[in-house]
């Protein structure tokens, strides 16, 4: 199978447990919804290759454990993340208090570059709606994240959160303001720029995603 | 000369009148002087002449030929010709000559003349008869037209000519009516064309058929009319026209099957006498309509995956979908969107089984009525060849499923899809095994080489997938319950599933795909089955059995098993893997070899990341050759640039394609960090989770057992023996590296060079490096403890700790004490105080037990006391001590006498000689 990426983009999905990490995921893998899920022991991964920018991208997404004892093992995952996903559930005031202990960990341990986008994730559920856009957004604007609620059922805005967060840190690689070749940068150089040219790819997927645990 | 003339006048004369006179013949007789005697002599004598002539054929044929042609004309008066002949002047003896000359032939002649006459004269009777015979007839026949005249003139007389032409009236009338009967027939002949045509319209097979015949028959009498013979011709095409019509019937047939519209065509053709003809017919229908069909049923996926890839929009793209009409079924095969393949699959499939279904009814129906009927048809002809139509029926399936089959890139599909597939597939040979008792080879094959290629494309993706978990990985120790094992992982559930549903799964087998109304496709009700059945993706833990307490007990007695993230994933694979096993069976061994592929791979990275900075001797040669085994037919060892590349040219094609590339740790995981003892803790997470994997791989060995042919059963205990076994011997070299480091051995060396050991009486303390050792190993103890916490350390790899950093000791200690050159007695005894005291006080820091031999260093000490012979001896048997060592030794002992030292120093340089 043909990797033809210029850059692979490490990235974090956390936030607490049952928030729908996992699915978001899944969602953005495989375009449908996951029905039966249950809780992500450790850590999983799930991997990519989209276009941003005309480029191709490989986003590494490791998805970890919400619930409390496995913090042990995902939190040794946050270094050298590129980019992160703190994900909340609209439909629940808890997980969105939690949100900023999860910032705090993320910001502790990885690093300092460490891109974070904001996710209100079951969007559908507006009816159990806990958390009103507005106070979040405020949240995210005060610690500099960027924000977005999103549906992994409907898939509203599931793409959109992965794009956008690949996007500021390619725009931040451009800049030079993240070096790719810093070790624990996130970033690493494709294997394969030359190559891109070779294969003319048509779709942003090339590669039928691989996804640990999304399928099966 | 006048007696010439006158015979001659008296010829003629006689010959007129017929009287010759006597006068005249006498007076010739005077004037000749020859007396009638004198004749009658003469005649005598050639009468004589005569009677001898004639008497033998021979002389007769002469005299015959003597004969003057003039005699013998017709016209000739042989008298006047003899006479004509004579010379003028007469000569008697000339003339008498002459008359015996003709005397002699007349008599021939006559003689001749009475034999023929002789010999014809029966004939002659004959003929006569014959003429008496027809002058008979003659008469009779002249009897009988007199008759016939006085009988028509009596008729003429007696009846009327009126009555006469009455007669012939009536005859005439009896002509026309006859004519009229057969006009009104030909007229219903030709409305009959118009009423056939009805009939077919209705679909009346038989009776239009029954109406064709009669009219056939009809025409058949009446041919000899002109207008008939137009007529029969047009019957002639509307029969055509009706076999057309029941071709087409059957046609649809194929497609709908209908008992009552078939029974209609059966019979049309049982009286056409062409019933054997017809299922031959049948049977190309149902091969012509299997094609048009599956063809059109691609066309629409094609189309459909067109649009898929477009959205519509595209107009090339658009004009492309209109081209997938003049394409074949194996190129439209290629033109499926991997989306839409296991629909088009099943909707396939769900075609197909229609049509067997339709063969199947149509079979019955013809068994069905063969009973009742005695056919023309022998009913075992029909039957053989409807079953013969089975089977090649079948072929075409196969082949069309296996088209679609090949030519379709598996790894494209997800597991699910790939499983739906393997359903239909298992569903339709089946089927095949109901139909016509076929094995289904051909789909079987097929089958087997997508899973393969499915498989080995899954593989792939998974090797590289624990590749970048093994880069990834923090050896952070995953929370997971005491009594954990491999059984309550989600992945692993099917297996207690499968052995509740055996009994169960008997039931669907049997199901028949043919029952009289089974209206429901078998395929459309596998996408209804509910997916827990399945092998459905949810990759958790069952809470209920997984679920350890929120509080995470760690209590003293309980060892919680020690595994990273990524032998979590490991095990997982193992489910899926095993499950690939079960569910396909025929590839179970290769999906077994892939399943020994991850933990071989994962021994190996983890020997690539612990193991491999320790000490040569700390490597089991077993481990050694499982490792150097690993690395040949596992790893690529293309550098990172050329992975890519060769990920791409030999993706499941070549063995290359099937190797991994070593993993390349992406994270610092402070190995060298003297604080955390070395990474002890990631070491510890890190060897026993593959000490964890390989207990478990020996839980599931029955399991595997179960799947693999019992052939391969020895493969598998290799395995096992080779493989797993050497996960025990992996801890070594893991950890021999935490006590090499920890040990400062450099500075304790020249804490032992710094003792004076040229004492002059035997101490009675130890020196005060042995009591520095001590204190490291003391904190070497507790920095484990500290280092490991909260975890219980296991006893195994607190010994191999404490084994190793002992030996690391012995050796140091070894390497500390030869380093003196110049000792007393009493110096050595102190030697030994210091071994002795160590080792007592050791035995106080650690539960190890027995404490590794300390011979090396003991046997090293005591030779200095060794006498000369004895020193030989001993130096001879010593392997373990480098020359540097024991010259070292001799150098002590030779103190005293210079020439203790050369001897044993030529003895030893000899030795060194003779050992290279």
């Amino acid at each position: 199978m043909a990797e033809n990426f210029e850059f692979l983009f490490k990235f974090l999905v956390i936030g607490s447990a049952g928030t729908g990490k996992s699915c978001l995921l899944h969602h953005f893998i495989e375009k449908k919804f996951k029905q039966d899920s249950s809780h992500t022991i450790g850590v999983e991964f799930g991997s990519k290759i989209v276009t941003i920018g005309g480029k191709q991208v490989k986003l590494q997404i490791w998805d970890t454990a919400g619930q409390e004892r496995f913090k042990s093992v995902t939190k040794s995952y946050y270094r050298g993340a590129a980019g992160a996903l703190l994900v909340y559930d609209i439909s629940s005031r808890e997980s969105y208090n939690a949100v900023s202990n999860w910032l705090t960990d993320a910001q502790n341990l990885a690093n300092p570059n460490l891109v974070v986008l904001l996710v209100g994730n079951k969007r559908d559920l507006e009816e159990d709606r806990q958390v009103s856009f507005l106070e979040a957004s405020q949240f995210a604007q005060e610690n500099d994240l960027m924000f977005l609620e999103a549906s992994a059922l409907t898939g509203e805005n599931v793409e959109e959160a992965f794009l956008q967060c690949a996007k500021t840190i390619l725009s931040k690689v451009e800049t030079g303001e993240l070096d790719p070749n810093k070790l624990g940068s996130g970033i690493q150089h494709g294997e394969t720029a030359i190559r891109r040219f070779q294969r003319q790819s048509t779709s942003t997927s090339v590669n039928p995603p691989s996804c640990s645990g999304c399928k099966i | 000369m006048d007696l010439r003339q006158k015979v001659l006048d008296l010829l003629t004369l006689s010959k007129e009148g017929g009287d010759i006179p006597t006068s005249v013949s006498v007076s010739v007789e005077e004037q000749l002087g020859l007396s009638t005697a004198d004749i009658k002599n003469l005649d005598r004598d050639s009468s004589h002449v005569h009677q001898n002539a004639c008497s033998d054929p021979d002389s007769q044929q002469e005299v015959f030929d003597t004969i003057e042609a003039g005699f013998v004309d017709e016209n000739c008066n042989g008298g006047r010709y003899q006479l004509n002949k004579f010379p003028l002047v007469i000569d008697l003896n000339y003339i008498r000559h002459q008359r015996q000359i003709l005397g002699i032939q007349l008599s021939c002649v006559t003689n001749k003349l009475f034999s023929m006459i002789h010999q014809k004269q029966t004939h002659c009777a004959d003929e006569l008869c014959k003429v008496l015979e027809l002058q008979e007839n003659l008469d009779m026949a002249l009897d009988t037209c007199s008759n016939g005249r006085i009988n028509i003139n009596q008729a003429r007389n007696n009846l009327t000519t009126a009555s006469l032409g009455l007669l012939a009236h009536y005859r005439r009338q009896h002509h026309l009516i006859k004519i009229t009967k057969s006009l009104k027939t030909i007229q219903t002949l030709g409305k009959m064309n118009v009423r056939v045509q009805e009939l077919l319209g209705e679909q009346s097979y038989a009776a239009a058929i029954q109406l064709i015949v009669e009219g056939q028959h009809v025409a058949n009498t009446y041919k000899h009319f002109n207008c008939v013979a137009q007529l029969s011709s047009r019957l002639q095409d509307t029969m055509e026209l009706a076999e057309e019509q029941l071709d087409v019937g059957l046609s649809k047939s194929c497609k709908e099957f209908d008992s009552n519209q078939y029974g209609k065509l059966q019979s049309a053709f049982a009286l056409l006498g062409k019933q054997s003809a017809a299922l031959d017919q049948l049977n190309l229908h149902f091969a012509s309509g299997l094609h048009q069909q599956t063809l059109s049923l691609l066309q629409k996926y094609a189309e459909l995956s067109c649009s898929n890839l477009t959205s519509g929009i595209d107009a090339d793209h658009l004009k492309l979908s209109t081209e997938y009409h003049k394409l074949q079924f194996h190129e439209l095969c290629k033109c499926i969107n991997s989306k839409l393949y296991v629909a088009c699959l099943c909707e396939l499939s769900t075609c197909l089984w229609k049509i067997t279904v339709n063969y199947n009814q149509i079979h019955r129906w013809h068994t069905d009525h063969s009973k009742g009927k005695c056919d023309p048809v022998p009913a075992a002809l029909l039957e053989q060849k409807l079953q013969h139509g089975r089977t090649r029926l079948w072929q075409d399936v196969q082949i069309k499923i296996r088209t679609l089959l090949s030519s379709f890139d598996v790894w494209h599909l997800s597991t699910d899809e790939l499983l739906d597939m393997l359903d239909i597939v298992e569903t339709l040979v089946e089927m095949g095994k109901q139909f016509c008792q076929s094995n289904s080879e051909v789909l079987r094959e097929s089958v087997r080489q997508q899973s393969i290629n499915y498989f080995r494309g899954f593989h792939r993706g998974k090797l590289d997938e624990l590749r970048v978990f093994l880069e990834n990985e923090s050896w952070e120790q995953c929370p997971v319950r005491s009594n954990f094992n491999v059984f309550h992982l989600m992945e692993f559930r099917f297996l207690n599933q499968s052995k509740l549903s055996s009994s169960n799964s008997e039931a669907p087998s049997n199901e028949n795909f043919y029952l009289v109304d089974s209206v429901t496709s078998p395929f459309s009700s596998r996408a209804i089955s509910p997916p827990e059945e399945r092998f459905i993706g949810s990759s958790g833990i069952s809470d209920s059995s997984y679920e350890c307490n929120d509080d995470r007990k760690i209590e003293g007695g309980s060892v919680l098993p020690l595994l990273a993230n990524t032998s979590l994933s490991v095990l997982r694979l193992f489910g899926r893997y095993i499950h690939f096993m079960h569910l396909l069976k025929t590839i179970a061994f290769d999906v077994l070899i892939c399943l020994n592929q991850l933990f071989d791979y994962y021994l190996y990275a983890v020997h690539k990341i612990f193991g491999t900075s320790s000490p040569l001797d700390a490597t089991s040669p077993k481990l050694r050759a499982v490792l150097m085994k690993i690395e040949e037919t596992l790893i690529s060892t293309t550098t990172s640039e050329t992975v890519g590349s060769a990920e791409d040219t030999a993706a499941f094609s070549s063995s290359a394609g099937d190797k991994v590339s070593c993993p390349k740790v992406c994270l610092p995981l402070q190995l060298d960090h003297p604080n955390q003892l070395y990474g002890l803790k990631l070491r510890l997470i890190a060897a026993e989770s593959v000490i964890f994997l390989a207990r478990q791989l020996e839980l599931l060995r029955p399991n595997l057992l179960d799947l693999i042919p019992p052939s391969k059963e020895s493969l598998l205990n290799q395995f096992f023996s080779q493989t797993t076994s050497v996960a025990h011997d992996l801890r070594v070299p893991i950890f021999s590296v935490v006590a090499h480091r920890y040990l400062d051995s450099e500075h304790i060396i020249n804490m032992m060079s710094r003792v004076q050991w040229e004492v002059k009486e035997v101490m009675s303390q130890h020196s005060s490096y042995v009591d520095y050792i001590l204190q490291v190993l003391n904190d070497y103890d507790s920095s484990v403890l500290r280092v490991c916490y909260p975890h219980t350390l296991p006893a195994e790899i607190y010994n191999i700790l404490w084994d190793q950093i002992l030996r690391v000791c012995y050796h140091m200690l070894l390497d500390g004490f030869s380093a003196v050159r110049k000792c007393t007695n009493e110096g050595r005894a102190l030697m030994q105080l210091d071994l002795r005291h160590f080792q007592v006080k050791v035995e106080c820091l650690t539960r190890l037990r027995p404490l590794p031999d300390p011979s090396i260093v003991e046997t090293y000490i005591k030779a200095y006391y060794l006498p000369e012979n004895a020193l030989e001896k001993w130096i001879q048997e010593q392997t373990e001590y480098s020359p540097r060592q024991m010259m070292n030794l001799l150098q002590c002992v030779s103190q005293g006498s210079k020439k203790i030292r050369l001897n044993l120093t030529s003895f030893m340089e000899d030795l060194d000689l003779n050992r290279r």
